[in-house]
């Protein structure tokens, strides 16, 4: 038996451990390789203004991108406008609460009070 | 080419976007006093007096407070009463940043916020808790 | 690429295991490479990628015994021990039965034999010195050609085939002596 044919013998069985990897070692290297897919996929800047994962990027062929290059800072002001609408449906509401929750208005000037939002939390 | 275009689109929607939010605050049309349904004028009775002297964004924010007045429950209705003076009485920097404290804190987990408020009216006992 | 890296990441942590024998380095240098490779490199054609991959994983594993140092002590130990040295009196593939068996196992016994053999294969691997193992597992295990596996280990083709036959012959040896045949 020469060197390639004993080699040809043992890839079988080294195929066969690899495949009898533990289960949660196989599911950690699944994670790991959904971490790198999706790390290839990490989003570009386009003009520096909008951002699309590298692979959208690459799909979509110059010939469309471009064109909608155009319309996107509109689209997007769009959206801004419409999620703006969505999230402050008036500017009373916040107001409102101020008056009404139980902590003072001095407590929202005060500066101690002011630092603690920032302290970690454990 | 076609980046310029699209650069330039950009760029005036911002300058129409960006002072627009501040612009449109100052040019908030006032609503004068007489002008308030009975009800407003009756949740509103503690600023009465300087109502007329409000720029119309302020004027708004406060009917926007106002409207909820009858939806609340009598704690509420009775801290806002006590409160709205005070509230009116302080600076467009000063309510600004009480706003952003009070956002500051809702984005906390609610455990936190509890103890966090605890500890400020522990700390703070003479101003108590509405109503007094 | 997402194809690539399911079926090559199981051999290519067994790969890592063999040769730091150490499971949790051994999935950190995987998932690096992984990463690497989709960082990198996810625009290349899909025949390109089992060399590129092999190159990272290899550079990954070379930078970890650069880090870690407690493998050459390991290694020289062997060596001296007789394993993967040059002295062979006479050449074990030359007397190694031939017996096929990888079929699925039947009886219990059977496939607590195969686990056995399966054990000894591993810990012969293990015991190879690092650049035996690296050019036996690229040239027979990821079938790369001599020129390619010379590349990766930044060696000559002589070099990667004196490495392959050596370990070829050390195995045979170890194996041997564990009555074991393939």
């Amino acid at each position: 038996m020469n060197e390639k044919e004993f080699a040809h013998r043992l890839k079988p069985w080294l195929d066969r451990s690899a495949a009898d990897v533990g289960e949660l070692q196989a599911t950690r290297l699944k994670a790991a390789r959904l971490r790198a897919l999706e790390a290839a996929q990490e989003p570009v800047r386009l003009l520096g203004l909008v951002t699309v994962s590298a692979g959208t990027a690459r799909t979509l062929r110059y010939s469309v991108v471009q064109p909608t290059l155009l319309w996107l800072p509109l689209a997007a002001l769009l959206a801004a406008l419409a999620f703006q609408s969505l999230r402050a449906p008036d500017p009373g509401e916040i107001d409102a609460q101020l008056l009404t929750q139980d902590l003072p208005l001095n407590a929202y000037l005060d500066r101690d009070f002011r630092a603690w939002l920032h302290e970690p939390q454990g | 080419m076609v980046a310029r275009t699209a650069g330039l689109i950009a760029a005036l929607v911002l300058l129409v976007l960006a002072p627009g939010t501040h612009a449109r605050d100052l040019k908030t049309p006032q609503t004068p006093w007489y002008n308030l349904s009975s009800e407003q004028q009756r949740v509103l009775a503690p600023v009465a007096s300087e109502w007329d002297r409000m720029p119309g964004y302020q004027q708004q924010r406060l009917l926007g407070a106002a409207r909820r007045y009858p939806d609340m429950d009598p704690t509420h209705q009775q801290r806002f009463e006590q409160r709205i003076r005070e509230w009116a009485s302080m600076t467009p920097d000063q309510r600004k940043a009480a706003r952003e404290t009070f956002e500051g804190l809702r984005r906390l987990p609610p455990e936190k916020q509890y103890e966090l408020r605890e500890r400020w009216l522990r700390r703070h006992p003479n101003e108590g808790r509405y109503p007094r | 690429m997402s194809d690539f890296l399911v079926a090559v990441e199981r051999r290519a942590f067994k790969q890592c295991v063999l040769s730091v024998q150490d499971e949790e380095a051994a999935l950190d240098i995987v998932q690096d490479a992984m990463m690497r490779l989709a960082e990198k490199y996810s625009n290349r054609p899909a025949p390109e990628l089992p060399l590129l991959f092999q190159r990272i994983l290899q550079n990954a594993i070379r930078d970890h015994f650069r880090r870690t140092r407690v493998r050459s002590t390991w290694t020289t130990l062997l060596s001296s021990l007789g394993f993967g040295g040059d002295d062979e009196d006479a050449d074990p593939l030359e007397t190694l039965e031939v017996e096929v068996t990888s079929s699925v196992p039947a009886t219990p016994a059977e496939r607590l034999e195969q686990s056995q053999v399966m054990a000894a294969i591993e810990e012969a691997v293990r015991a190879l010195p690092e650049r035996q193992r690296q050019a036996f597992m690229l040239r027979y295990w990821e079938e790369l050609d001599v020129g390619e596996t010379a590349r990766i280990m930044r060696c000559s083709e002589g070099s990667v085939k004196t490495h392959c036959s050596r370990a070829t012959h050390a195995l045979a040896k170890i194996l041997r002596s564990k009555g074991i045949t393939l």
